[in-house]
């Protein structure tokens, strides 16, 4: 649903465009110390929905990972809209309560939808991509399954078809994570897709152990699944180039996540997938313009594999940010309990540093097991903060069992210098503990601040709303693509600077593919924009492309309190 | 022996000299465990309550590393004297062992809260409560107790690791270094000390990373390993600098080594 609040102006410079909305009806409210503060507005919104993962307690691995969460503008009238993919159980693993979408009427409002879907898949969903697949100008959705995966085709209206077969997927095992991206530059989106372990419900392994109390089995002891990588072929399929494209070196690993971002600077796409207890693995794209799909796997040696002792982690989540500001991409990972979540700084485009202790972000998080994760500037103060969502996967776990609780609250952690500090009192929205799994970050109200949807293990969707509530300290970018299938300009890099100095860079994002957990990171780009940054201008770095289309946009000017649409180059932009 | 004490860490237990002096007996048999009765710099004292066997039993099943059993037999003396502090200080220690730090730790805070003299290992129930704490995420509170810790027993070697890590986690890099130096120099060259030693020397180089002294970090993985051949955190970290440094083909054989010293202990944990 359209807001009607919002002014639109549009410019045209230096052969682009730049859309501004501006919110006209919030007052500047007066200054004050940063504060982060959430309210769980759920009641009452719409938003109603269990997400189901099997039953509890659960026994069994496929029942521990919960399901995805996708922000989609499903209708295209500019706002987010929620697509959850939804579990099932063990006794009927192929007919769950379904997927569900909501469409956003608006004031944190939404519309159950779910009936008119069309094509609705029942079977145990896991993570979810969004992406134009067939550059339309409409979104589809990936879906991951246990058993045969589900591409579903937006039709319009609310209705999707599901065009798994005619497209040529559907691998039957079971994978956590997808995301789309134009590996290739080719101008059309890719598809990666993580995949997890080969689990049959009806042969269950026996129980294991940890900290010398029974549980169940796994990842351990299970057969890995080996990721896909497919590559779009321009007419609405695709093909398996895992082999050919060098995917499939190394043994497999218990995928659980991704990110598909341009971690080296070359304006490909590179592909980090998160491994459960296994080293990760990061493929960095080799693909020559006018050439086929090729990707060096380069996990251990860039140091992103593991943590700084060595030892592969859980990685359930993962954030990517500019938490140093030079320009590169950091990773940020969330880990099981008596473990740490783990910050790389990517150091140079080649190399990562493991300084999670540098910045804070290790110990407190020692006796929590997490799992979505997002750097967002939640109180606008123009530092990207942190925020995880957590829960064991035991329901014997306790503080006196494991350490850690089953139920555990959100870490909240607020960027101050150059340490990242935990809020204490974030909100009511983000205290109180639970069995979380899945999050998305994004700004669902229109008033400029980054709000939240979560998904709890066999419990209610939440939505929670960012009550910094101020119209003078906020920039939103949303990137119009090159047509095809690129609509949100994914891979691409905003730097926000001041219109003073556009050399320097205040605040940096990336749109990426991959998310925090089975999840779709946000398309549209959340800036805090302090009043004391002054004037600012944004600056796209939009990905290579195979027709030898336009890098850099020039600086455009944008206005706090709006939404800035930058549109490709309609010329060529200088190149730096 | 007036003035020794026995001091204890992850893998070795050594006897140490009060302030002023180095570390001269390293007790090599009892991983992380208070010296049995008798022993060079085992502490006496008034003990609360009158004398139990099981307090041997305790002690040798700690040093064979059998913390099942050492836990039946702690759980057994703290059912029969709820209220006695060494008995809470002994499961606490126990449950440390096993890293079961949530259940350990309100055992080890009351036997760190107890006087000196409550029991014979009181002093040192303070070390044991700084890596509860540091476990479960809290350093400030780790901190306080391994710094009480070393107040008491200066020359103590794992209490300056711990407070090295503490500092390197709080990002106060040349209290961390100086820390692990003064592990180091307590650990001297002694026989059988290989192994902490390497242990410290590899947190050393993490600083020295950081500190983008890649050249000294190299330096110090490279010693940890030579002093403990299956230290694959030191092999990794060795591989990592390596690569750095644009030595690629030393840092591949470094990683082999360390992915060997994984292979070996794969299956020892469930996650």
């Amino acid at each position: 649903m359209m807001r009607d609040s919002r002014i639109f102006a549009t410019v045209v410079a230096s052969g682009f465009a730049v859309s501004c909305t501006a919110i006209a009806q919030a007052p500047a409210r007066p200054v004050a110390a940063p504060t982060i503060r959430f309210e769980d507005v759920t009641a009452g919104s719409g938003l109603s929905a269990v997400m189901t993962s099997g039953t509890l307690p659960s026994t069994q691995i496929l029942e521990v990972k919960g399901g995805g969460l996708a922000l989609i503008d499903f209708d295209g009238d500019g706002d987010m809209d929620i697509f959850m993919p939804n579990g099932a159980t063990l006794a009927d693993p192929e007919h769950g309560p379904g997927a569900r979408l909501f469409e956003n009427m608006g004031g944190m409002h939404f519309r159950d939808v779910s009936a008119a879907m069309g094509a609705r898949p029942t079977r145990w969903c896991f993570g979810c991509a969004v992406g134009d697949y067939d550059g339309d100008g409409r979104d589809d959705v990936y879906v991951c399954c246990h058993g045969p995966d589900i591409l579903l085709r937006n039709l319009g209206g609310g209705r999707f078809e599901d065009v798994t077969a005619k497209a040529g997927l559907g691998d039957p095992g079971w994978s956590t994570s997808a995301g789309f991206a134009d590996l290739d530059g080719d101008g059309d989106l890719d598809l990666f897709v993580v995949n997890y372990l080969d689990f049959d419900p009806a042969h269950p392994p026996a129980p294991a152990a940890f900290k010398g109390i029974p549980v169940m089995a796994g990842p351990r002891g299970l057969p890995a699944r080996a990721d896909l990588l497919y590559e779009n072929r321009g007419d609405g399929t695709f093909r398996d180039a895992s082999e050919s494209a060098g995917i499939r070196q190394g043994i497999p690993g218990f995928g659980l996540n991704l990110a598909i971002v341009d971690f080296d600077g070359d304006r490909r796409p590179d592909i980090l997938v998160g491994n459960d207890s296994e080293p990760n693995v990061l493929f960095v794209n080799r693909s020559v313009s006018g050439g086929s799909l090729r990707f060096e796997e380069r996990g251990m040696v860039s140091g992103v594999a593991t943590n700084i002792d060595g030892a592969a982690q859980a990685t359930m989540g993962i954030a990517i940010g500019d938490v140093d500001g030079n320009g590169f991409p950091d990773v940020f990972t969330t880990n099981f309990s008596s473990d740490t979540n783990t910050l790389h700084l990517n150091l140079d485009g080649t190399f990562f540093d493991d300084r999670t202790a540098q910045f804070g972000v290790g110990a407190p998080s020692r006796p929590l097991l997490g799992w979505a994760t997002a750097f967002a500037d939640l109180d606008h103060d123009g530092a990207e903060d942190l925020v995880v969502f957590n829960g064991h996967v035991y329901p014997q776990a306790t503080k006196v069992s494991m350490d850690s609780d089953y139920e555990q609250a959100p870490l909240v952690m607020r960027r101050a210098g150059g340490r990242f500090e935990v809020v204490k009192d974030p909100g009511p929205g983000l205290l109180g503990a639970h069995r979380d799994r899945t999050a998305v970050f994004g700004d669902l109200d229109g008033d400029g601040d980054v709000d939240i949807v979560v998904g709890e293990l066999n419990g209610p969707l939440r939505l929670l709303r960012n009550t910094h509530d101020r119209a003078d300290d906020w920039v939103t970018v949303r990137l119009k693509g090159p047509a095809g299938g690129l609509g949100h300009g994914m891979g691409a890099v905003v730097e926000l600077a001041s219109a003073k100095e556009p050399a320097r860079v205040l605040a940096r994002r990336w749109v990426w593919a991959g998310g925090p957990f089975q999840s779709t990171a946000c398309t549209d780009l959340s800036f805090g924009a302090p009043p004391e940054w002054g004037p600012l201008v944004a600056t796209v770095r939009w990905p290579a492309r195979r027709d030898g289309g336009a890098v850099v946009s020039s600086p455009a000017e944008v206005r706090r309190g709006a939404v800035a649409e930058i549109a490709y180059p309609q010329a060529r932009a200088p190149q730096r | 022996m007036q003035g020794l004490r026995w001091v204890s860490s992850i893998g070795t237990l050594a006897v140490a000299t009060a302030a002023g002096a180095t570390n001269s007996v390293v007790w090599q048999a009892i991983p992380g465990t208070p010296p049995p009765a008798g022993a060079p710099g085992a502490p006496s004292g008034p003990v609360q309550g009158a004398p139990d066997p099981r307090w041997d039993v305790l002690r040798k099943l700690l040093r064979a590393s059998q913390f099942g059993a050492a836990e039946q037999v702690a759980r057994a003396v703290v059912k029969d004297r709820p209220d006695d502090l060494r008995a809470a200080f002994y499961l606490g220690l126990v449950l440390h062992k096993e890293k079961r730090h949530g259940e350990a730790l309100p055992l080890l805070e009351r036997a760190a809260a107890a006087d000196d003299a409550a029991f014979p290992e009181s002093p040192h129930a303070p070390h044991y409560l700084g890596w509860c704490r540091y476990s479960l995420g809290d350093l400030a509170g780790a901190r306080a107790a391994f710094t009480e810790h070393a107040n008491a027993f200066p020359n103590y070697d794992d209490t300056h690791f711990a407070l090295g890590l503490i500092a390197y986690e709080e990002d106060r890099l040349p209290e961390a270094e100086a820390s692990f130096r003064r592990a180091l120099e307590l650990l001297g060259e002694q026989q059988g000390a290989a192994k902490e030693r390497a242990k410290n020397l590899a947190r050393l180089g993490d600083v020295m990373l950081r500190e983008d002294r890649l050249a000294e970090a190299e330096l110090c993985y490279r010693r940890a390993v030579e002093l403990f051949e299956q230290h694959g955190e030191a092999w990794s970290k060795l591989a990592r600098v390596l690569d750095r440094l644009g030595r690629s083909e030393d840092a591949a054989e470094a990683r082999a080594r360390q992915a060997a010293i994984r292979a070996r202990s794969e299956g020892e944990g469930t996650k």
